[in-house]
């Protein structure tokens, strides 16, 4: 009799120890509901109207009802008063010959009240934006940066700790040079230097943050490609004459692999934080865009108006996140390393 | 920093020996106080930030002052006498009361130094001497005082000569000192009663040299005690000093606050013998130390909190309850978006132009920045003035301002500002691309703004790229003119029209008139304002300033801010001057109600 389950390739064992624990499959079922949402706004699918203002100023939210004191709804309906040209100015404008023809193509664009609400599900913002949609968008801003620029600092600290543990010698003492160099730099200082000298936009969030935080992957990826040159397999593939890069690649990769995928989600916590940070210090995302950390700063004036959803729904919704993605993070490490169980 | 404050202990100590009857302020009374932005230094003609203003202007005495409870703002002697005014307005006879002094100082040798006619002389000039780091101060002079020109000119690469005599200045005795100026400008006056013009000794000028800012060496009502650099400040009364009675001015038009007069009434001034400044740039931190009574009065409240203390122009029962009590006034100040005229796409007087400028005023929303984003602290600004000054009309309106993203598409329509690409957006007439640029400053938080003025242009189809930049390098862009659109504030120099209007006016084209607004019509009408005094036509000419403004649109107007204060209710005497000078000498304190609230 054939033996039909000789064992499971590493991957598939790993995947069968995540699967077996609970808290395990409910984090990947909370963070999966995220990336749908994520997509499907990016798609313009949902929250695509976010930067609307639907409600009134300070909008409550439903449960609160209508009834509930919002002295600066008002203010969404006020408007400038509309005055007299009189013949003074008339005089002195240049564009005076064409106030008929103004008023006439004007009727054109006028557009039909829309009224705006009261309530919304989950309250409004100081312009009457919908919270739930904005924190919709927002999660799709700051869920994309912090994917990004994990990918790409976990590129650049895996292809230069390769480098630099495969080789060793003057190569890896330079990398090791230039590694000591930019961890000398306190971090934010190196955020706030980065993001200085690239301006404002998503794009930039993502290379400042990438460029920053490829150091840890480094370290643990040059211990790896060190401890890994020397073994066996290593050097089966020395005596058939592959060639470094192939070694380097095929050969040591696929065995580290499970160390950038950790790399990889601790990362994307971490970037989504720094995201808050920066947008905090106003050198985040560009105006037209939100993002968790652009809603975080704007509530502290709100709670002294007493006006507190905007808070709770980020605070909330962020937070799950955090959390589901660092328990998952951890779990996906046990389950890659059998050996270090800690059960 | 060590020298100053065992200098200043000394010359406490000698003050105490001294004869008693000059110095009436208490030396176991204090009032603490916050500012909201770190101060520079105390050197009057280096800098202009307002807060070392505000220390300076209680240190250094300029040779008037305004009166500090009428309204408007009138001006009163202080060291000297009003002016002799003569050629009509061209010359101006100033007489220096005898027998006023400066702080003892170590640069005087232990002898009491007077105050005469050539150290107004000694001021004027190293306000306009480009060695006063650059002078900061100098448009108060440059271009008007006969014979100072040259001698700035002259000083472009060699230290300022202060001892030749110009035509000028000229001290004609030892107390009377006559300025001499090219054209008519009755705002003379109001210039000598700046903070900036307040009085310095060129002995202790030029012994402290470099480090004058943290040897203010004045005439006024308080000393500098101790300096930690942008954290805080303490002043103590100077032993030296004259103290005076406050007696309010009366005349047609005139108001003064009754009951703040009462309060002062027969005392003699400054009451309080130490001011201890603090630095505190959070709102909320001020905020709760206000509450907490480690703050006796707290100037301008931020715009929320200013909601919570006083909704609807009255102070919310519970501090009432407490006793606070809270001063709401407009600023003499405003607020306001400005377009570069020489720039190729939004500048020029051609109809197109004009068209887009209109159009863009049109989308901008003044009733939400003002409701929305301010809370109400503010009022919608109508002409390029303020409130609170000469030749400000509460009535006049801009006609042309308003808010409809509809006329600014018609318009924009019709002057050929069409979408050729299909991709929602407008391009220039000739299909060529349009993106205007704004330039703001990452220092302040103009997120609220700038998600208006991105609605605004939305509106009308018109791409707007915003460029964030440090204030400084905002200022030199500004002042340079290398921006398209941006954002600008002036406040008072000196309570008069033409304050504003300079910066409008064609021939300042380049730092002052950062706009680079040049018309004709205008300059004229500000030739004629500057040189006059004040009247009903004069009101009239600037109205009409005002509408050209209107109607060319090198600014769009923004607000005049509103700013709220507060006081504890053991204060006295507490009342905001609309030239936003603290005039903490003219306060007084309750020491036992103080204490108590403080152990609580």
């Amino acid at each position: 009799m054939t033996q039909q389950q000789a064992s499971y390739g590493f991957w598939r064992a790993a995947g069968k120890r995540l699967w077996a624990d609970k808290l395990a499959r409910f984090c990947m079922a909370v963070l999966v509901v995220y990336f749908l949402v994520a997509g499907a706004a990016g798609m313009g699918w949902v929250a695509k109207d976010w930067n609307e203002e639907v409600g009134v100023s300070y909008a409550n939210p439903s449960f609160l009802g209508d009834d509930y004191p919002n002295p600066q709804g008002k203010n969404s309906i006020i408007s400038q008063d509309v005055l007299v040209i009189d013949e003074k100015q008339k005089a002195v404008d240049p564009l005076a010959p064409y106030y008929e023809e103004i008023e006439k193509n004007a009727a054109a664009y006028e557009k039909a009240e829309v009224k705006p609400s009261w309530t919304l599900l989950l309250g409004g913002d100081k312009w009457g934006r919908d919270v739930l949609d904005k924190v919709i968008k927002a999660g799709q801003v700051s869920i994309s940066i912090g994917l990004a620029s994990a990918l790409l600092a976990v590129f650049i600290g895996t292809v230069l700790g390769a480098l630099g543990g495969y080789f060793g010698g003057k190569l890896g003492d330079l990398l090791e040079w230039f590694y000591n160099i930019f961890t000398s730099v306190p971090y934010i200082l190196l955020v706030l230097a980065f993001a200085a000298v690239f301006g404002k936009g998503v794009s930039t969030v993502i290379l400042v943050l990438g460029f920053v935080g490829w150091t840890g992957t480094y370290r643990l990826i040059r211990a790896e490609y060190i401890k890994q040159r020397g073994r066996d397999y290593v050097m089966a593939a020395n005596a058939i004459g592959a060639s470094h890069g192939r070694k380097m690649f095929v050969h040591i990769l696929p065995n580290v692999s499970h160390l950038i995928l950790v790399q990889l989600s601790q990362l994307v916590v971490d970037f989504i934080k720094a995201e808050v940070i920066l947008s905090f210090l106003g050198l985040g995302v560009p105006t037209d865009s939100v993002s968790w950390g652009i809603m975080i700063n704007e509530v502290m004036p709100e709670l002294v108006l007493g006006k507190w959803w905007q808070l709770a729904t980020v605070a909330v919704v962020m937070s799950t996140f955090v959390v589901s993605f660092g328990l998952f993070t951890d779990l996906l490490r046990d389950a890659l390393d059998p050996k270090a169980s800690r059960r | 920093m060590k020298l100053a404050s065992i200098a200043g202990l000394s010359l406490f100590v000698a003050g105490l020996a001294g004869p008693v009857a000059a110095q009436p302020a208490d030396m176991n009374k204090t009032l603490h106080t916050y500012f909201e932005a770190p101060e520079s230094g105390f050197d009057p003609a280096k800098y202009s930030d307002h807060y070392s203003g505000e220390v300076n202007s209680s240190i250094f005495e300029s040779l008037l002052a305004y009166d500090y409870l009428a309204r408007p703002q009138t001006l009163i002697p202080r060291l000297s006498d009003l002016p002799q005014v003569l050629d009509d307005g061209k010359t101006f006879i100033f007489k220096i009361r005898p027998g006023i002094y400066f702080a003892d100082d170590p640069v005087f040798k232990g002898k009491k130094r007077e105050v005469v006619a050539t150290d107004v002389i000694y001021t004027i000039q190293r306000i306009v001497d480009p060695n006063s780091r650059g002078a900061p101060w100098d448009f108060m002079f440059k271009g008007k005082v006969i014979g100072l020109d040259e001698k700035i000119e002259a000083a472009k690469n060699k230290p300022f000569d202060f001892d030749k005599p110009i035509e000028g200045l000229q001290a004609l005795d030892k107390y009377t000192v006559q300025i001499k100026l090219k054209r008519t400008d009755y705002n003379l006056p109001y210039i000598m009663a700046a903070p900036a013009t307040g009085l310095v000794a060129r002995e202790a000028i030029e012994a402290y040299g470099e480090n004058s800012e943290a040897h203010p060496v004045g005439t006024g009502p308080y000393m500098l005690k101790s300096w930690q650099r942008r954290n805080r400040i303490i002043l103590v009364a100077n032993p030296n000093y004259r103290g005076f009675q406050y007696k309010p001015v009366s005349g047609p038009g005139i108001e003064v606050d009754q009951a703040i007069a009462k309060q002062l009434e027969g005392k003699t001034f400054p009451r309080i013998g130490t001011i201890d400044i603090r630095v505190i740039e959070t709102p909320q931190a001020s905020w709760l130390s206000f509450q907490s009574a480690q703050l006796d009065i707290h100037p301008r409240l931020g715009n929320n909190y200013s909601k919570i203390v006083a909704p609807g122009n009255e102070l919310s029962p519970k501090y009432k309850e407490m006793g606070w009590r809270y001063f709401r006034e407009a600023e003499a100040d405003i607020t306001y978006y400005m377009f570069n005229m020489d720039d190729k796409v939004v500048g020029g007087n051609s109809l197109e132009r004009i068209a887009l400028r209109r159009a863009i005023a049109l989308s901008y929303n003044q009733a939400k920045e003002l409701s929305i984003i301010r809370n109400g602290q503010g009022l919608p600004a109508q002409s390029p003035l303020a409130p609170q000054i000469n030749g400000y009309d509460p009535n006049f309106k801009n006609v042309l301002g308003r808010y409809s993203p509809s006329r600014g598409n018609a318009l924009l329509d019709m002057f050929g500002y069409k979408d050729c690409d299909g991709d929602g957006l407008r391009e220039q007439p000739g299909c060529k691309p349009l993106t205007i640029t704004y330039m703001a400053s990452t220092g302040a938080d103009g997120r609220d703004q700038e998600e208006l003025l991105l609605k605004g242009f939305g509106a009308i189809g018109i791409k707007l790229e915003i460029v964030k930049m440090n204030f400084s390098d905002l200022l030199k862009n500004r002042q340079g003119g290398t921006y398209q659109f941006a954002g600008g504030a002036w406040g008072q120099d000196y309570p008069d029209a033409e304050n504003f209007m300079q910066l409008l006016y064609g021939p300042n084209a380049g730092p002052v008139n950062e706009s680079r607004f040049r018309n004709k019509d205008f300059d004229k009408l500000y030739e004629q304002i500057a040189a006059e005094p004040q009247s009903e036509a004069r009101n009239e000419r600037l109205r009409q300033m005002s509408r050209i403004v209107a109607a060319y649109v090198p600014w769009i107007y923004n607000v005049n801010r509103i700013r709220t204060h507060i006081a504890h209710p053991w204060v006295s005497g507490y009342k905001p001057h609309p030239d936003n000078m603290p005039h903490w000498y003219y306060l007084d304190v309750d020491v036992e109600k103080q204490r108590a609230a403080t152990s609580k």
